[in-house]
Order: structure tokens, then sequence, then C-alpha cells
């Protein structure tokens, strides 16, 4: 299925709030050209369309098109096709999870050589998601992949000489592997580096450099490096005792990942709108109130705006909900936000992901960010189910255009 | 003699004939026939005597000869300043600031206290250096009203001491300097300030900027009530008649609690009550208590809505009237009341209030049975099983907590509270999450736990969102996804 721009535009159409000279809505690559060329059989339209239905970028996200794509395209040997396809099998995303499916398909990618695909394997026999893990083998790919320059395999193997696993301890070997990643802004060398020099091992004890790593790792805001940090400032060990600094650190990390700490209470505008107004907020209530989506949106978003005196999340996502049901994308987002951190509305991951995932069809800058950022904490069956819900209210909202 | 008499009246015919000279008017003042004066000073006045209009807005301004009278005040004043009469500015500022009914007029009060500033006036650094702190007429200025309040108080006016204590305590309009803030306030309540000795009666009874002394307190507090602070007043009534902090004295009780009580204090009314329906310090008598408590119950003080509806249950001190009884309970409840909420309980038990709020009626039956009345307790349980969700939650409150009657329960109030949530109740609901969150009552189980706070949290119950989200921390990714879909299936079988 594709999807069109929304016959709902009657939004756009709405005078007062809307800016003049509207320009149209991101255009994709031709979408009928990769179909008819996929049906054909060629392998790298194929994977293009199973890319595009991965994302959700202007069209609707659905893991399981996605794998029927892939799978097209690995059976003729394409390697990106094959490693993404194993990781939908590892993940259970959009096919059943099948850990030894997705491992071969993982290996058969690697055969290619491409070091990012090595890599995607390494990570799989380390952790010993699919089989027992081997990091023996996870070591020695990572070092195929490393020398072919992929950065992420060289800090990953030094982790394994530093805690001395699948390879003999050599702590001078990892702080070689993580100085270059470390010096051009590697957060997890950086994070590492720190922790060596804390501990003296294999260079002398440096409290005041590595909370400079641990800093520059945090900036980046890697979360364990934000409580190693918390944890230097606490103690005063190479910074001036900092309790409350510390604190915050503690907080912030604890806060990446969830809900409450990705989006803080930020929510999505849409660009091509006037700001909205809190002096019209009369105005805007008289034209929500007669079925205006744009002014239901504008109500909505002071009511949810942080630091209005007025704020409500249940009326807000009351009018992101009346705007949303008319195809207006950026309330969708805020509907979707507002599910996902349970406020106003009961949280619920599955509504939260399926309301983002239309903003994103429709093309709303930031949409898919937000998505898969917030989607961290899901499972895959909350994310299959959230595919599903966004089908049935697509086709609900188209039907009612 | 005959004109020492005369009234306004009489004087204002003399004059339709022929007005007094100036000269006449001058000697009527001087042998302080002020009517006579007040009337002749008018003419002059209208014939633009500068001088006339000046004595007579003086007059005016002051009440001499005759009532305060603020708008002729200030015509006549405005009309000898306006012709360049030196003095007045003060008056005509006074006028303008004592606005009742009509509105002050702080702007034109303001200039003129400017005028009275730069005369040296130490009243009009205080006026000014007031408008200055609340910003009326001026735009606010707290340094300047510092600066001006501190300039009348160094000039001995008592009232700026008080302010200039407070701007010191609070570090308004200049540094915060307790040793400052309390010398002024002792300055003050030297001068004989009101405000100042119930400051320092607060002060030496709570040890605030000064050593706890209930000595000095006592003395402060007398003070205060003697210049009329009608607090100090009912503080020291309600003192004298129960004895706290000083020697009881129901007759001295019954002087200060009257100034008190006549000047609207409710509390002060409450108290005269009670000594009228104890007897204490005046002969005993319901009739004079239930009216001191009615003038208080009706301005909504909780205590006194209470006994008031005792006596109209009782029929003391007047008729015996249940709808009257049922009333002022119903205020005492709303007041948080929960002697007058167990008596609603009972009176509604009686079949005495029809048709009340179903909500408001479990509530007081609960208080009635957590009073320990068996019937009372036995009602909201036959109410529960048919199924009334306040039922459940009041017996879910009544298990928790626990009583001399009913002994605590936590799995009997997890049950309850759980049938009032099932039921769409979303203190309930938050009620059942803390029990699941804690183990109390129930098994431990975050997921339950999850599910009943994210529910209460939809429905508007911020403090269980924040639970939902602390759950979630020690939840793993599959609990959660369990926890919302419970949340879902839930709601969408409301």
């Amino acid at each position: 299925m594709r999807l069109s721009v929304p016959a709902a535009s009657i939004w756009l159409a709405v005078a007062g709030f809307v800016a003049p000279g509207l320009p149209a809505l991101a255009q994709q690559t031709p979408f009928a050209a990769l179909e008819s060329a996929a049906e054909a059989g060629d392998a790298a339209a194929q994977t293009a369309l199973a890319q595009r239905y991965e994302t959700g970028d202007g069209v609707l996200q659905n893991y399981a098109r996605a794998a029927g794509y892939y799978a097209a395209a690995a059976d003729q040997g394409a390697a990106t096709a094959q490693n993404a396809l194993g990781t939908l099998y590892l993940r259970g995303l959009g096919v059943p999870a099948d850990p030894a499916r997705g491992l071969a398909l993982l290996t058969a990618a690697a055969e290619s050589g491409v070091p990012e695909y090595l890599h995607d394997l390494a990570v799989v026999l380390e952790q010993g998601i699919a089989t027992p893990a081997d990091p023996a083998s996870a070591a020695e790919l990572y070092r195929r992949a490393a020398d072919l320059g992929w950065t992420e395999s060289a800090v990953s193997l030094g982790v394994l000489y530093q805690d001395g696993i699948g390879v003999e301890k050599d702590i001078a070997k990892a702080i070689a592997l993580y100085s270059g990643p470390a010096e051009s802004g590697h957060a997890r060398a950086q994070n590492n580096l720190g922790l060596i020099h804390v501990r003296g091992d294999g260079v002398p004890q440096d409290y005041a450099a590595a909370a400079e790593w641990f800093r520059r790792a945090a900036d980046q805001g890697l979360p364990v490096a934000m409580t190693n940090l918390g944890t230097m400032y606490e103690n005063g060990f190479g910074v001036e005792v900092n309790e409350d600094y510390a604190k915050e650190l503690y907080r912030l990390a604890a806060e990446a990942g969830t809900a409450a700490g990705t989006v803080a209470g930020q929510f999505l505008f849409d660009a091509r709108l006037q700001p909205p107004d809190p002096a019209a907020a009369g105005a805007y209530r008289a034209a929500a109130a007669a079925g205006d989506p744009v002014a239901q949106f504008l109500q909505g978003y002071l009511l949810a705006d942080a630091a209005a005196t007025s704020r409500d999340y249940r009326l807000a996502a009351g009018y992101f909900r009346a705007a949303a049901d008319r195809g207006m994308p950026a309330a969708m987002a805020n509907l979707g936000i507002l599910s996902f951190q349970g406020k106003g509305v009961l949280q619920d991951y599955v509504e939260g992901y399926k309301w983002l995932t239309i903003a994103a069809s429709l093309g709303l800058p930031g949409a898919i960010a937000i998505r898969d950022r917030l989607a961290a904490q899901m499972t895959a069956d909350q994310i299959n189910a959230a595919n599903e819900a966004a089908e049935a209210a697509w086709a609900a909202l188209a039907a009612s255009d | 003699m005959a004109l020492a008499l005369a009234v306004p009246g009489t004087a204002q015919d003399a004059g339709s004939g022929e007005p007094m000279g100036i000269e006449a008017v001058e000697e009527a003042y001087v042998a302080g026939e002020f009517e006579v004066a007040r009337a002749g000073l008018v003419p002059h006045a209208e014939d633009g005597n500068v001088v006339a209009q000046y004595r007579l807005g003086y007059m005016l301004a002051n009440g001499v000869g005759g009532p305060f009278d603020r708008e002729g005040a200030i015509r006549w004043l405005e009309a000898a300043i306006g012709q360049g009469h030196g003095n007045g500015h003060m008056l005509l500022a006074r006028a303008y600031l004592t606005g009742q009914p009509e509105m002050p007029d702080y702007e034109r009060a303001a200039e003129l206290l400017q005028v009275g500033v730069g005369n040296g006036s130490a009243e009009a650094h205080f006026y000014l250096g007031q408008l200055y702190r609340v910003g009326r007429g001026v735009e606010g200025d707290k340094e300047r009203a510092f600066d001006l309040l501190r300039k009348a108080a160094d000039a001995g006016v008592p009232e700026a001491q008080f302010a200039v204590a407070q701007m010191y305590s609070r570090g308004e309009g200049t540094d915060r300097d307790e040793a400052q803030a309390a010398r002024w306030l002792l300055q003050a309540a030297d001068a004989g300030n009101p405000d100042a000795h119930l400051s320092l009666f607060y002060n030496y009874t709570r040890g605030t900027g000064f050593p706890k002394d209930e000595a000095k307190a006592l003395h402060y507090l007398q003070r205060a009530a003697d210049g009329g602070m009608t607090i100090a007043e009912r503080i020291l009534g309600a003192g004298y008649l129960t004895g706290e902090g000083v020697e009881a004295d129901p007759e001295k009780a019954i002087v200060y609690l009257v100034r008190a009580a006549e000047k609207g204090d409710p509390g002060a009314q409450t108290n005269l009550g009670y000594a009228y329906a104890k007897g204490v310090g005046v002969a005993q008598n319901d009739a004079v208590a239930a009216e001191w408590y009615r003038k208080a119950a009706d301005q909504g003080l909780t205590r006194a809505a209470l006994v008031l509806g005792e006596f109209y249950q009782a029929g003391r001190g007047v008729e015996a009237d249940v709808a009257k009884a049922i009333e002022y309970y119903t205020i005492a409840y709303w007041g948080r009341s929960e002697v007058a909420a167990a008596r609603l309980g009972a009176l509604f038990l009686a079949g005495e209030i029809e048709g009340p709020e179903p909500e408001a009626a479990m509530v007081w039956v609960a208080e009635y049975a957590r009073g320990g009345d068996a019937d009372a307790l036995g009602w909201l349980e036959r109410k529960a099983r048919l199924g009334e969700p306040y039922a459940y939650l009041r017996l879910g409150w009544l298990y928790r907590d626990g009583t001399e009657a009913i002994e605590a329960d936590a799995a009997k109030a997890a049950e309850y509270f759980l049938g009032a949530a099932r039921r769409g109740n979303a203190e309930a609901q938050a009620a059942v999450a803390e029990a699941y969150a804690t183990g109390t009552g129930v098994d431990q189980d975050y997921v339950e736990a999850h599910k009943w706070a994210n529910v209460a949290a939809a429905s508007g119950d911020d403090a269980a969102a924040e639970r939902r989200d602390v759950l979630a921390a020690l939840m793993t990714p599959d609990q959660v996804a369990e926890a919302q879909e419970r949340a879902r299936v839930f709601l969408s079988s409301q």
C-alpha cells in the first residue's frame, strides 16, 4: 500500500492561521518506480523499498512489509538485505523472532566482507544472543572490521582487551584502540579511557584526566558516562566536590532513554504555521469548537506548553486528538508523545508509536527521530502491534475523508 | 450666648440675609463656635478668598464644626493650593488617601506628598514611602520606599518605625538586618504602635528575633489589645478564658472578647458563645450563646457551625429544628469537621436527610462508622454489595486506617479499594496501585501496580503518574507492555 499526501488537506486551506506560500510536502523519490522494479525482481529496488518501509519515511512504517522485500533481495544474495533481515529475525520485528535464522542471515551478510556487517555479527556472537557467547570469534571479527577502518569495532575490541574476554587482557592494546576514536569524539571510547585513568590500569592513576574524558562522553549523552562523572563530583575525584551537580548527573543518566528524559516536554510544531499566540486562545477555542483542525492543534499546543500557566494535558490531548482525526500530522505526533508520557491520556506505547508512525508517513520532520528514540522502551510485540494499529487507523482516516 | 447655640442651619439662614464678615467668622472660630465658623466661611471661600478656602478645607478635612467631608475638603483645599496657598498639601493628600467609599486618588496624593517631602514633613515621608512600597500612584520602588520611611522613622513617626522594622526583617528595599529590625520594632512599640505590640507578642511567644519570654509576650499582647487590635483582643480574651499563658480571669475575658466580637471577629464570637453556654464569666444563657455562635457560623467558622448544629438538634437556646441542625452541620462538614460528618451520617441513616449526593452521604456514614456505630458499618457493607463505588471506597479507607471500633485489615482494605477501582473511581485506583506496589494486603505485583497507577493518571492524578514512572524504572519492557495492555483493556471495558 502506498500513501499519498492526505486528501484531508482541507486543513491547509483554513484561513487565518496558515502562513502564506506553503511549500508542498516533501516529495519522495518516485515510489511507483521502485515498486515496479522490485516486482520485476531488482534486488537493489527491493532493498530500497524495504528500507523505506523500515524507516517509515513518507510511507506507513511496516516491519512485516520491510521483511518481505528484504527476503526477496536476501534470496538473491544481497548482503545489505541479509544483514537487515537477520536483525529483524533476531528482534522479532515484522517476523516471528527466530534467533537461529537471524544468525544465519547475519553470517551470510558478513561473508561479503563489509565491515559494518562483520561488526553486527560480532556483536551477536559476543553477547550470545542466538548461541552461547563466543567472544573469541567476536574479537576476530571486530579485528577484521577495525582493520577495514570501522571505528565501532575498534572500540568494541578495545573493551575485550580491557576486560580480557575472548583475548588475553592487554590494557596497552585497549588504550591504543580507544585513543584515536576517543580523540575524534567517540563517546564509548572516551568513557572507557576515563575508567582506565581512574583505575590507573596500565597508565598512572589520573582523576583529573579521567573526569575530563567522562565529561566529554557525558556531553554526548552517554548515560554511563554521566553516572561516572557524577561519582567523580560526589567524591571530589579530579574535580571540586559538588554534590548537587552529582545528583543532577545521576538524574539525567536515569532519565536518558525514558519518555520523560527523551522528549522532556517538548512538543512538535508545524513549521508552516504562525507561532501560537496565547492572546488568541479565545479565537482558537471558538474555531476549534467549529471543527477547524489548525485551531484545534494551536489550542492544544498552548495548553501543553510547559511554560503555560494554564497547562492542562488532558484538554491538550483532547484538542490534539480532534485535529489528528482530521489528518493533521503535528497533532498526531504530539498525541503520540503524550501517549508515551502518559500525560493527560493513558500511557500506551502502542498508541504513541501508532500516531508518530502516521505523522512520519505524512512527512512531518522530526517524527521519525522521536518515534525511534521512544521505541527503545518497547518490546517487539508492542512495535508489531503498533504497525498493525497504524494501518487500521490510516484506513479509518482515509475512509473518513 | 444665642450664637453659641446656633446650629449650621441657622448660621446659613443668617448668612442668606447678609454674610458674616470675615472678622466675625474669625471671632467665632477663636471663641470655639466651630459650627458657626464653618458655615460663615462658605461665602468667603466661594468669593475666592484664599485664606477662607484653606480654613474651610481644614475644618472639613479634620471634621471640625461638623462631620468629615472628603469632597468638600478636596474642593476647597485644591482651590486654595491652586491660588498658591503654601499649606494644605498634607491635609489634601490625606483626604485623597482616605477614599472610602470613593476610590482613593493615589496619583494626586503622591504629587501632593512630594511637596510635603520637599517641606520636610515627616508625615509626608511616611505616606509617600508607603505608596512607593506598594506601588500605588507611583511606580513601586522598594529602595526609595525604604529611604523615605527610614527618614520618617528617624523623625519619630511610629507607623514608619514599624514599617522600617518589617523591611529590615524581610530585606525589603535594604539588606536584611535582624538587629536593626528588632531595634525599630521596640522603638515603634515604645512610641505606642499597636502593630508593633502585636508583632512583639508573636516574636516573644515563638522566639523569632527575640528570646522566648512569656512575660514580655503577655505584656505586649495586653498593649496591643488595649490599643484596639482585634486579633489581640481575641487572643487575650481567649487566654483569660482558658488560663492559657495568663492567669484565668473570666470577667476580663468577657471584656476583651466582647470588644473583638462586636467588631465581627468570628473566633471571639465563638469563644463568647462558649462562655455563655458554660456560664464562665457571665450568667449561663443558652439563648445568648446560640446568638454568638450563629454570628460566627454565618461567617463560615467550622467550630461554631458544629456547636450551633448541636444546639438546633437538642433544642438548646433555640427551638429544636432538625433542618437547621443539618444546615449548620453541613457548613461544618465543608470545613472538614469529622464530628459534623458523623452527625450527618447518623441523621442520614435515621432518614432525616433526603437525596444527598451519594459521595457525601458515604463520607458521613463512614465517619459515623469510624466512631464505632455498627449499623453504619453494616449499611456501608450492604451498599458495597449493591455495587455502590463510593461505599467500596469508604470501606477501603476505614479498613486501611482502622479505628478503635474497626481493626485495620490491609487485605480487606485492598479488596474494597479494588471494588471501587473496577467501578472507575480514580482515588481507589491510586490506592490499589499503592497496595500492589508495596504488597500491602495483596501480593506485591508491579504489573498490576503500573496498570492501576496508569489508569488513575489518565484521569488526571499527577501523583499516580509519578508513581507509575517510578515503577516503570523497576520493570522490564515486557512487564511494562503487559501492564499497558491490561490498562488499555480495562479502560475499553469501562
